[in-house]
């Protein structure tokens, strides 16, 4: 896989000399110190003299019995049996690939090249007497097996997730889209890292001013280093500041696909799991594979489901908090009546009591999930329990409160999208302080500038809230709900 | 979204629902009693005669402006009406779209210190409200009709409320059915203008229309029979539930409106209108505003809208606190009414009549 672009700009242009030595000496001059980058020698006896060959490899990111038995073996096999010295007379860079058993061998030139194979695990032979030398394909390192992703599983559906090797995740899109027209382009990313970077579509649904937009952007790139999609996903976005992610990240090939099928675009980057979706729509941060995998009704109504909790999430403290400081009249008499039996012991104006609330949930969100394993999952179970009902008794808080906290937090985690999370709780804390200040009308004018500001926003020139403004009834038959799979046979035509 | 124009684009859709939610705003609180106040109980057909005449002014007013596609308000006046006057027309327009953004807000003002928050000074809710208006027309046309295209949705539920009280209603009060007499009823037609009004914006909004084609007539006048619809069935509804005779003694009706039923969980039901009305009113605002921000930017050349919402917020929040009281800005805002009569009914005849004697296709300039 020869990436497009390379950005180890000081070896660009220097090439082999034809004296082995000279070469090796090179090498070693830039790879000095690092002890994990071997040089193997192999002496070839041909049928008149000898021929020094070099491999160069990274122990570690090649597979050792691979390289021992397909490249190494033949060659010291060849110096030793007459059979194959007969057909052969001399080692030339033509033959020596037929002796050596390597699916994949390419001609490298320049230096530049050679150390990218070197550092990307590949194998490479120079041979005594030739400027060019041959990429040989020996790839094996450690890696973690096919897992379902934590934060995106499903009750029906696959259980395979994407993983840290883009080789496996572009197999894992391939075994889902046995489709000629599915392209896998790489390129190379990050002066320091040089991480490859793969661009997915599908060439005949793939709107092509936005595959050239991307392409340009990601080619135009200057960082030392890419180590996750949030790098790209942070500077291809358009509004760094909005608390909503415009492109979707998964760690599901299902999702991927489905995405791929659409017309969107995907970009796997070696070294994390997570992959990005461009371009993306406000709905879809609802949408969840399981949407589809399920039947119409059920798909349909746990979205809407969805949608009420995000509604629930961002609001209901703020709901809470202006009904209480401003609106009592709008509670039924009963309820007033109890509520205010509870809140007469808490010495706080319900603001105070909601943002003490909330910040203790967000401190226990945080802490379960930096503690390992089990420890976290007792600390958040217990930490709501324990320090809800001691805030109750100790008076800092009412009954009311903690149960608004405890459906607030619900209402977040029922987004498949992890990263909406962190949207729904930027959003609530100034709901809370202009609902504490402002009552409902607080309320209405933060909703407003809400909107205003998704109005705005774009991924990639697709309007963010297509299918509610432009109203697009392409769209609209995946929303809110669900129509049955014959109708959603096509690929919606998304430009508006 | 690759824009066409500097300001953005609209749909045709949009442009609908554009004149749908700038027409349902803050007339639809007090339009009942304004107009049974003359005609009585018959007051519903005076507001279903209003619509229909406004809807054939609709009419007039795209089959004027479809003839010149390409020119902006500004262009097309002045090859129908000559230059000078068309920049006086434009400035009028902007002076006149400034004050009815003001007296929207205003008008919102009173209702949210009257329902939702008594004891807070009325110039930092102006402030917030302008803050708004600004932050919505900031990044042009496209980002307001997208705006309002989402509070389309509310409005489907805000159409709802109209059903809530339709047992308590009596029939009997909406008879005799033209009992008031046709003098009455025309004469009835007039207050009610206000309420509708807002729909001349269509003359500054047309030549953004992206996918212009022959379905905008049609479409357009179906928008406003709709809000004539849904203003008929309030009307009648709320003269169905008071009489004639309570509804003259009722400030607000459509808010009492609501009271005749209890509901289980809300026990006031007044808010929760209030909040939807709002996000309706809000939309309302920004339509207005940016027509006069759109204009200003034409007659002054300047390369974004934006400058000049900057330029008018602090003169649209001191026009918001100068009324003293209630009384005082209904009597303000009837002045509003006549400009809005002006631009509303006498502009598009006038175009209209000259586009009929000048016909051709106007300057045909690219749109600025």
């Amino acid at each position: 896989m020869p990436p497009l672009s390379s950005s180890n700009s000081n070896y660009k242009d220097i090439g082999l000399s034809k004296k082995l030595q000279e070469n090796e000496q090179q090498l070693k001059a830039i790879f000095d110190r690092s002890t994990d980058i071997i040089f193997r020698h192999i002496t070839i006896h041909e049928k008149r003299n000898k021929k020094e060959i070099l491999l160069v490899f990274t122990d570690g990111l090649v597979n050792t019995s691979e390289l021992n038995d397909s490249i190494i073996k033949p060659l010291n096999h060849f110096s030793v049996s007459k059979e194959d010295s007969k057909h052969i007379q001399e080692i030339t860079i033509d033959n020596v690939t037929n002796i050596v058993n390597s699916n994949e061998i390419a001609s490298v030139s320049t230096l530049d090249e050679i150390i990218q194979a070197v550092l990307s695990g590949d194998t490479i032979m120079i041979i005594e007497g030739y400027n060019t030398a041959l990429k040989l394909n020996s790839k094996g390192w450690a890696s973690r097996a096919i897992e379902e992703p934590t934060v995106e599983s499903v009750v029906r559906g696959s259980r395979g997730g994407f993983t840290e090797n883009i080789r496996n995740n572009t197999a894992m899109i391939r075994r889902k889209i046995k489709d000629p027209s599915l392209k896998i382009q790489e390129l190379t990313i990050g002066t320091k890292t040089n991480t490859f970077v793969a661009v997915v579509y599908m060439e005949d649904i793939v709107d092509k001013e936005l595959l050239k937009n991307i392409i340009n952007k990601l080619t135009g790139i200057k960082i030392d280093g890419i180590f996750e999609s949030g790098y790209i996903e942070q500077i291809l976005e358009q509004n760094h500041f909005s608390p909503f992610p415009q492109m979707q990240i998964t760690e599901r090939p299902d999702k991927a696909c489905g995405n791929l099928i659409e017309g969107r675009v995907v970009i796997i980057i070696d070294g994390a799991p997570q992959v990005l979706i461009i371009p993306t729509t406000f709905n879809q941060l609802f949408q969840s594979p399981e949407d589809y995998n399920e039947r119409v009704l059920f798909g349909s109504l746990i979205r809407i489901l969805r949608y009420a909790g995000f509604l629930i999430a961002t609001s209901l403290p703020s709901i809470y908090v202006a009904f209480i400081s401003f609106h009592v009249q709008m509670l039924p008499t009963n309820l007033i009546v109890d509520l205010s039996k509870t809140r007469a012991q808490v010495p706080f104006p319900p603001v105070v009591e909601a943002i003490l609330m909330e910040i203790t949930i967000e401190l226990l969100r945080e802490a379960s999930a930096r503690l390992p394993g089990t420890i976290g999952q007792t600390i958040g179970i217990v930490g709501a329990i324990v320090i809800g009902e001691a805030a109750v008794r100790a008076n800092i808080a009412s009954p009311t409160m903690v149960i608004v906290v405890a459906i607030t937090a619900l209402g977040s985690y029922v987004l498949p999208h992890y990263s909406t999370s962190y949207a729904l709780r930027t959003i609530r804390f100034p709901m809370i302080v202009m609902a504490a200040t402002f009552g409902a009308f607080g309320i209405i004018i933060t909703w407003t500038w809400l909107i205003i500001h998704l109005c705005s926003l774009s991924s990639f020139g697709y309007p963010f809230l297509a299918p509610f403004a432009p109203i697009n009834m392409g769209l609209f038959r995946d929303a809110i709900f669900r129509l049955p799979l014959e109708k959603l046979k096509k690929a919606p035509n998304r430009k508006s | 979204m690759y824009r066409k124009y500097a300001n953005g684009e609209i749909t045709a859709l949009q442009s609908y629902i554009i004149i749908i939610s700038i027409m349902i705003g803050t007339g639809i609180l007090g339009l009942s009693r304004v107009v049974s106040d003359i005609a009585q109980q018959d007051a519903w057909i005076s507001v279903l005669l209003n619509g229909i005449f406004i809807s054939i002014i609709m009419a007039v007013i795209i089959h004027t402006v479809r003839k010149y596609p390409e020119d902006n308000f500004l262009q097309y006046i002045s090859y129908l009406l000559s230059k000078p006057i068309a920049y006086l027309v434009t400035i009028a327009y902007i002076i006149y779209a400034t004050l009815a953004t003001a007296t929207i807000i205003r008008f919102l003002l009173e209702m949210i210190r009257t329902w939702l928050l008594e004891t807070t000074p009325m110039a930092i809710l102006s402030l917030i409200l302008v803050l708004t208006a600004v932050y919505m027309v900031k990044n042009g046309l496209t980002i307001v009709a997208r705006f309002n295209e989402v509070l389309f949705f509310y409005l489907i539920v805000f159409i709802l409320l109209i059903l809530v009280a339709l047992p308590e209603t009596q029939l009997i009060n909406l008879r005799p059915v033209g009992g008031s007499g046709i003098k009455s009823i025309i004469k009835g037609a007039i207050p009610s203008f206000y309420a509708f009004g807002g729909y001349e914006v269509i003359l500054v909004y047309y030549t953004y229309i992206s996918d212009k084609n022959t379905k905008i007539l049609k479409y357009s006048v179906l928008s406003v029979l709709s809000v004539t619809l849904f203003y008929t069935i309030t009307v009648a509804s709320q003269i169905a539930l008071f009489g004639p005779d309570e509804l003259s003694r009722v400030l607000y009706p459509s808010m009492n409106y609501l009271r005749a039923v209890d509901f289980p969980v809300f026990e006031r039901m007044e808010l929760f209108f209030t909040v939807f009305w709002s996000f309706t009113v809000i939309g309302t605002m920004g339509l207005q505003f940016f027509s006069g921000c759109l204009l200003s930017q034409i007659v002054f050349k300047t390369k974004k809208a934006a400058t000049f919402a900057y330029i008018y917020a602090p003169i649209i929040f001191m026009l918001t606190l100068y009324p003293k009281n209630t009384p005082h800005l209904v009597e303000l805002s009837s002045y509003i009414g006549y400009m809005n009569i002006f631009f509303g009914l006498i502009l598009p005849l006038l175009l209209f009549i000259m586009s009929l004697i000048r016909g051709g296709k106007g300057s045909n300039e690219k749109s600025v």
